[in-house]
């Protein structure tokens, strides 16, 4: 499932006509390329619940445990 | 006035003597006019509205608040609507000056009803991203322990106010070591929370799904009073959880004894210099002579855990400031602009499994680690701190590298959402702060301060302060 409220990446012709230096446009894209080499290592892996579903179920645990030690 | 007086003390003289509420809070707006804009730490001062803070508390009959009359101040990023107008939100960027708040943050109006008195806003990195703490536009805060030396960022303010002795306590944000780097860099404690634990409503925002709250203190019982009063649940972040509420001060005084304590020679030490590691295994030592069980962990992929938090916060630093970015481009500090265009190229496919990598990895971690140690140690900054001169080095080719260094041992604990206390414990070779970071499962504050605590007994770190004279 995609985000649907995530906003697509900026275009390079879109940078460049900003006025942003090309070499702190290659500088930003190289480093967002090794990042994002990383992040493809991890593409086909199973997907489970979220964080924040994890998160809720972790706190309802604490609750638990916080009522036994009362 | 007294400087480094604790937030309980002053809570404790409060009660007795309400009177001694407005002197106190009018000495503290002095002192951060004065030596708080020499250490380039305080940002925004309204000492009427402060005063008046004050002066309403002075006439309180209800004294029974945690943090009655404390005055503390606060990183920049904290809205406040004062009644004679709103404060700034520049979130130390020239970008936004003159923007001012839209809203009273949640935690500072959670620290209001605890009693405490706001005495201003203290200076942030540039959108808070940054962990040296240089900011050409608000100012470089300068480390009490030594001027020439960095604050640690991006909550640099908040840890030199707090270091020299100005205020008990500061918030903090940390979205990849923000609250615990300038907390370790100036001696002090700093807690990072739970994901959901503390809402960042009202908070300037760096990173929906990474940003978290906290206090810096100089001392682990002051964090626990100053968390205490920030948490709650929060319909209007869509990140707070609705968590029990319990009493972070119950186990301060309890010791170790029962405790767990992990070590993860991977990763954590082996990628931080000989003398943190060195450190962080004494501290770990000390740990079993208090009565903790010692255990080596391992954790699967860590390594992996650092790079994908640094494009997280990119990411969503670009979703939020992207317009900025480009038709202001001029007005960022380098370093802004490339971290922030790091992430302009990230597609939504990326992003979902970004996300679905850090529910993964979350869910490993319990599994490798928290279901065998109640705490894991390591230590925060991977080597000894940099001079403010050595470390400014905006957009090059090794600033990359630099600021994934610095926080190797932080970022891992955002993308895991986990709470994390770090605590001063020595001194490194050129005489300034050395801290270990104590990392806990889900909703495991009271535990981690329980373990602060007894270390902060057998260090005592804060019997030596300072010397001011230099500033």
């Amino acid at each position: 499932m995609i985000d649907k409220n995530f906003i697509p990446p900026l275009q390079l012709d879109v940078l460049a006509d900003s006025g942003i230096p090309d070499s702190q446009i290659e500088l930003a894209r190289t480093t967002s390329d090794e990042l994002r080499s990383i992040v493809s290592t991890q593409k086909d892996k199973p997907s489970g619940p979220s964080v924040h579903e994890l998160f809720s179920g972790y706190a309802e645990q604490h609750r638990i445990a916080l009522e036994i030690s009362e | 006035m007294s400087f480094y007086q604790s937030a309980l003390d002053i809570a404790a003289e409060s009660r007795d003597a309400p009177d001694s509420i407005p002197a106190r809070t009018s000495a503290i707006l002095s002192a951060l006019d004065g030596l708080g804009r020499r250490l380039s730490a305080t940002r925004f001062l309204d000492k009427d509205f402060s005063l008046a803070q004050a002066e309403a508390q002075a006439k309180q009959t209800n004294r029974s608040a945690k943090l009655f009359g404390v005055p503390l101040a606060h990183k920049e990023l904290y809205g406040r609507v004062a009644p004679s107008g709103p404060w700034p939100d520049e979130g130390g960027s020239s970008t936004c000056e003159g923007q001012t708040a839209r809203q009273t943050a949640f935690a500072i109006s959670q620290l209001d009803k605890a009693g405490s008195i706001d005495c201003g806003r203290l200076v942030s990195v540039e959108y808070a991203l940054g962990v040296t703490g240089h900011n050409e536009f608000a100012g470089t805060p300068k480390n009490p322990w030594n001027p020439d030396y960095i604050c640690g960022g991006s909550s640099s303010g908040s840890g030199s106010v707090v270091a020299a002795g100005i205020v008990p306590g500061a918030l903090g944000s940390d979205t990849g070591g923000s609250i615990r780097l300038p907390a370790a860099a100036c001696g002090l404690v700093g807690i990072k929370p739970t994901y959901g634990v503390v809402s960042r409503s009202g908070v300037f925002p760096l990173s929906h799904s990474l940003d978290t709250v906290g206090p810096l203190t100089r001392s682990v019982a002051d964090g626990a009073a100053m968390l205490q009063a920030i948490t709650g649940f929060d319909a209007t972040d869509s990140c707070s959880i609705q968590v029990p509420s319990e009493d972070y001060s119950r186990n301060l005084e309890i010791g170790l004894a029962g405790l767990s304590i992990g070590l993860c020679e991977d990763y954590f030490l082996t990628g931080s210099d000989t003398d943190m590691a060195d450190m962080t295994a004494d501290s770990f030592a000390l740990c079993q002579t208090l009565g903790a069980k010692g255990r080596s962990v391992k954790l699967n992929n860590i390594d992996i855990i650092n790079p994908l938090n640094v494009l997280m916060i990119a990411t969503e630093a670009a979703q939020i400031h992207r317009t900025v970015a480009c038709d202001k481009h001029h007005m960022l500090n380098d370093q802004t602009l490339m971290r922030i265009l790091a992430g302009a190229f990230t597609t939504a496919e990326d992003y979902h499994v970004l996300q679905q990598s850090r529910a993964r990895a979350i869910a490993a971690v319990m599994e490798e680690v928290f279901d065998k140690v109640d705490i894991l140690m390591t230590p925060v900054w991977p080597f000894a701190l940099p001079t403010i001169e050595a470390s400014d080095v905006g957009a090059t080719p090794d600033a990359a590298p630099l600021m994934q260094r610095i926080g190797h041992n932080t970022r891992p604990v955002n993308f895991l959402g986990l709470p994390s206390v770090c605590l001063p414990t020595r001194w490194d070779k050129n005489g300034l702060p050395v801290s270990v970071q104590l990392i806990g499962k889900p909703y495991s504050e009271a535990t981690l301060l329980q373990a602060a605590a007894a270390l902060e007994r057998e260090y005592r770190f804060w019997d030596r302060t300072p010397d001011l004279d230099k500033i």
